[in-house]
């Protein structure tokens, strides 16, 4: 699957109908590019990242550019850079990557984690990212599919370097044990961490999670 | 306004508080009421049921003590403000080398992973002055590395959560 993420901050000036309307708005013009979508504004307490998430899932790249290329994405784009209800987005679109699919029914929770390296990262620091994040799923049962991507377009605030996209069972495995496990603060959060040797992500990092019914992850899986 | 990714991170703090630790200190063997014996035996392991964050660096030849000096002005409050309780400060070999490079050791204390942690890391990694301390100590020293201990009595609390 090749996945579009946008990540708004709503302006302060948007009141509730404003933000109501956005939300139909961007549901229906989603919806007119691909039936694969889900959009809504994301869960409390907030992560950074924003206030509303939208993504949008494509077989494949070539489908994905062939959207781009139709009046409907210009339609979408369109909604996030009105600035009178959205103050800034990030934008990012990624594909295939390491993925973990656990689960193809029932999923509650949906989260998209965007992050950007260190210009200095060290090759091998990345390497060894890239081996373990997926880990997560062993350690967090809660935490059912995975996919660690590179980004391959990216707009917004930073040139977005990777996507790491997560279904859970539940809000509260994402609050709880995904946050509790010694294997996300002591040994994955070190690559994230600016005192750790292993540093290699900047801390401007997007994290938002939505509600959600069945695992986006799984769409178009065999 | 801060927008995206700049928005409040405060929240990671908050987050990070919804979720709580509901495994419970082992019963005394012998379930017994407390004695003396018992209360500094729970003490113990109350002690014990704490995450050590060990900063370990090589400073350049002859640059130990000024590094520690740094370490302890500049780090140390940013440390402190955001939770962290310093255990221990060593070197060696016990001596300030001028040719040679040192190993300096600092251990600090965070109560828990749930809350502490994820508070600590809220409080310090958004703070610019922060980021750009450990960037330039990363130029500055040899090597430097920074783990996180627990007793394997807290292991087995912290994994069965």
């Amino acid at each position: 699957m090749f996945s579009a993420v946008f990540m708004a901050t709503f302006a302060e000036g948007a009141d509730a109908s404003a933000k109501e309307a956005f939300d139909a708005d961007v549901k229906a013009s989603a919806g007119a590019i691909t039936t694969v979508n889900l959009a809504a504004p994301v869960l409390e307490p907030p992560m950074p990242g924003g206030d509303y998430f939208c993504e949008l899932g494509f077989k494949n790249q070539a489908e994905y550019d062939q959207a781009k290329a139709q009046p409907s994405w210009n339609d979408l784009y369109t909604l996030f850079e009105n600035t009178a209800v959205v103050a800034g987005f990030e934008f990012a679109a990624y594909g295939d990557g390491t993925l973990t699919l656990q689960e193809k029914s029932v999923s509650k929770c949906h989260r998209v984690l965007i992050f950007s390296l260190l210009e200095d990262a060290n090759p091998d620091m990345v390497a060894k990212m890239e081996a373990n994040m997926n880990g997560m799923t062993e350690h967090v049962p809660g935490l059912r599919n995975c996919k660690f991507a590179k980004i391959v377009e990216s707009a917004g605030s930073d040139s977005w370097a990777y996507a790491f996209e997560c279904d859970f069972d539940e809000p509260g495995s994402f609050l709880g044990k995904y946050m509790t496990t010694p294997y996300h603060f002591c040994y994955i959060d070190k690559f994230f961490e600016p005192a750790c040797n292993e540093w290699i992500v900047n801390t401007n990092l997007c994290t938002p999670y939505l509600a959600q019914e069945t695992p986006f992850l799984a769409n178009y899986a065999d | 306004m801060a927008v995206g990714a700049a928005a409040g991170v405060a929240s990671l703090g908050a987050m990070a508080g919804c979720s709580q630790q509901t495994a419970s200190p082992p019963e005394p063997a012998n379930g017994a009421q407390a004695t003396e014996e018992d209360e500094g035996g729970q003490a113990e392991m109350a002690q014990e049921e704490k995450l050590y964050v060990v900063d370990t660096f090589m400073p350049k030849p002859g640059d130990g003590k000024s590094f520690l000096d740094d370490y302890m002005k500049t780090y140390r409050p940013m440390a402190e403000d955001a939770g962290m309780v310093l255990v221990s400060s060593t070197v060696a070999p016990p001596m300030w080398l001028d040719n040679d490079s040192n190993t300096v050791q600092v251990v600090w204390a965070l109560d828990d992973i749930a809350v502490a942690c994820w508070a600590m890391s809220s409080a310090t990694r958004y703070n610019p002055a922060y980021v750009e301390w450990c960037a330039a100590v990363r130029k500055r020293v040899v090597s430097r590395d920074r783990s996180y201990f627990a007793s394997e009595e807290y292991m087995e609390v912290l994994n069965n959560v």
